[in-house]
Parts: C-alpha cells; structure tokens; sequence
C-alpha cells in the first residue's frame, strides 16, 4: 500500500523524469536568440532617434535663450538734464534713460541712426554743431567741459553707443582734447579726439 | 533598482530570472536572454509539450520567448517572471488551439466525471502506462493544475496562471490526484 508521502515522492520522481526527456530543442532556443539581436540593433536606433530628440531640444531651448534678451530689449530714450553751476554757465548731462521724464516727446535715441542722419547732411547741415573740448574721465562719467562755458557729462552706456570717430573707448587719454558735435536737439552725436586744445581767454 | 541589478549583475553570477530580465530588457544583450531560456526554457516546453504536442509546444515557445523580446515592458513584476512566463504561454497555448479548432469543450470539463470511472475503463495493458501517458488521460485543466504544482508553483500562483478561483484549482487538482493515484496503486498492485 502506498502512503500520500510516498505517492507524492514518486509522482515528484516521476514528473522531474519526465521533463528531463522533454527538454526544448537547441534549434528553438538558437532561432529565439537570433531573433532578438535585430531587435537588440533597433533598440539601438531608438537610441540614436533619442539622442537626436534630445539634442534638437537642447538646441531649441538654447536658441531660446539667446533670443530671450532681444524681446526683452526696452526702448532707451536720450534724455538731456540742463542745470547751472557756479562754474560753468551752462551743465548739461546727457544720458540714456528707459524711461521718459519729461511729457515732451521724446528724442529718438539709436545714436547710430541720428550719425547716418548727420553723415547725409552734413555737406548741407547746419543743424550739427562743432564743438572742442576736453574730455576727462570722472569716475564713471565721462566729462566735456569747453572753457568754462558748458560742462558736459556723458553717460557711460551713452559714450558706448556714440560714433567715436573708429576710436574706442580706451583710446582716449584720461584727458583728451576732443570735438563733439552735436545735432539741433543737442544731442551728441560723434567724438573724436584732436591735438589742438582750445584756448580759453579767463583760464 | 536598475543599480541594484547592476551591482548584483556585477558581483554575483547566480541571477533570479527577474534579474536576468531586467539585464536584459536594459541593455539588450542577447547573453541575459540566453541565460532566462536555460532557466525558464525547459520547463515552460515541457508544460506545454504535455499540454499539446512537440510541434506545437515549440512554436508555442518561440512565440512566447519573441513576445517577451518584442515587448519587453509586458512583464511589470507584479508576479514572479516564471509565474508571468507560464500565464503567456498558456495564453498562447489556447489561442493557438482555438484557431487549430482543436480546443473542444469536452477534453476540457470532465472534472465532474469520477475519476473512478475512467480507471475501471483501462485494461490491464494501459494501467502500466508511462507517466506522461497517465497525465494525458487527465483532462485539459487538471492535467494542467497538477502540472504547475509538480512545477512548483503556488495554489495563488496556478490560480494567477490560469486565472481561476482558488477553489476551482483545488477541485481540480484533488480530482487529477485522486486519478493519478489510483493508476499508481493499480500499477503497485500489478507490478
């Protein structure tokens, strides 16, 4: 008589023998394994489609961020401040604001635009005006002071926008006799340095 | 965990199947792959050997080791890989009868037939049968539950496989045992 354990012994025995004789043919296992490398080489395309997704992404949002300042740019406007002074007759700061002080219109500041303007008409022009004076740096301003007649300061962003004649900036000295000319406006609209100084008859 | 089965991939060359498939549906190499059939391969063509014919267990196989290549995010871990790797090539397996038309209801629920009955049926010669010849006079799905159990699964993980109620495998297993083990005495009886 065969006990539960026995027959589950046996039964076990049995269906282990079994498999054994029942094994998968090599051939089967061979074509699954060959099958799946071209799988494995589009895995591989996939891939390569991502790396070329990403990379476009990353190229989109760095074009992106370059052209981000250019939307953002706000208007400058020239702004001119006359006061007077007990040694000059006349002060005059020139600079570029973002905004508007006054409630008169206000002057077109792209000093490039107003140069071509001045270039165009400066045969007939009447309207620009020659000035000498002697440009110092004050800090981080720039000063004009003819004799003690005008005394003239440059905004720093303004004088890297203006016409210097293809000098830059650091050409010019700490202390440099320079013409300026100026538009009806009396905007500035080129410097250039020069080796004449001006005379001035009470200094 | 995908540095975790690096880091085991790494130091230990004894992998679970899960592992092994993880290795493999990360980077493709056809070596896991190879690894999961001489783990799984056997067991899964023997069950389904014994549930149909060779042919048709290999092309079974092929189909299910395929699906798993071509759809490697089929397998979610919610059971073991092997518990995953039967329920598909089950699946498969009754596909494939049905469209052969040899899926008939009749081989399939004679759990209710006493299993008495078919061992009075056998004469002398067919009580000395071969194992294998025994299963195949059990029905469809008890030689199927008795099967996954020799196999080593679960009554949980037959009844995920076969997606039947934990009392119906039960049944059914009771019954094919019932069977098999008065073919065992017979046999005993004889020899």
């Amino acid at each position: 008589m065969t006990t539960p354990e026995q027959f589950e012994q046996k039964l076990q025995q049995q269906y282990q023998h079994d498999k054994a004789c029942h094994v998968l043919p090599q051939r089967v296992s061979r074509e699954i394994v060959r099958r799946a490398r071209p799988v494995k080489r589009s895995s591989g395309m996939g891939l390569w489609r991502n790396t070329q997704l990403a990379m476009s992404c990353a190229l989109l949002l760095l074009m992106g961020y370059l052209l981000q300042p250019l939307d953002k740019k706000v208007p400058l406007y020239y702004q001119i401040v006359v006061t007077q002074d007990q040694h000059y007759k006349e002060v005059q700061q020139h600079r570029l604001s973002p905004q508007t002080e006054q409630t008169a219109p206000p002057q077109q500041a792209d000093p490039s635009a107003v140069y071509q303007q001045y270039t165009a008409t400066q045969q007939r022009s009447t309207a620009f005006h020659y000035h000498t004076g002697l440009l110092r740096q004050q800090e981080e301003q720039w000063q004009i002071t003819v004799c003690d007649d005008l005394l003239l300061s440059i905004d720093r962003q303004l004088l890297g926008q203006l016409n210097l004649q293809q000098h830059k900036l650091s050409d010019f000295a700490q202390q440099q006799w320079v013409e300026f000319v100026s538009n009806s406006a009396g905007q500035l609209v080129a410097i250039k340095p020069v080796s004449r100084g001006l005379y001035c008859s009470g200094s | 965990m995908a540095l975790s089965f690096f880091i085991s991939g790494w130091f230990g060359s004894d992998n679970s199947a899960e592992q092994l498939f993880a290795l493999y549906r990360d980077t493709g190499s056809s070596a896991y792959l190879e690894k999961l059939i001489a783990l799984h391969g056997n067991e899964l063509y023997h069950f389904l050997a014994q549930q149909s014919d060779k042919a048709l267990a290999e092309d079974i196989s092929q189909q299910c080791w395929l699906k798993l290549i071509e759809q490697p995010y089929s397998f979610r871990g919610n059971s073991s890989f092997k518990t995953w790797l039967f329920s598909v090539g089950r699946n498969c397996l009754i596909d494939e009868l049905r469209r052969r038309q040899r899926w008939q209801a009749d081989m399939l629920e004679t759990e209710f037939v006493a299993s008495t009955c078919l061992v009075q049926q056998l004469d002398a010669n067919r009580r000395q049968l071969l194992f294998s010849e025994q299963l195949q006079l059990l029905p469809f799905f008890q030689r199927e539950a008795v099967m996954l159990q020799l196999e080593g699964f679960s009554l949980q993980q037959i009844s995920d496989i076969t997606q039947q109620p934990a009392e119906t495998i039960k049944s059914r297993l009771r019954y094919a045992r019932q069977f098999l083990q008065q073919l065992a005495g017979d046999s005993d009886d004889n020899a």
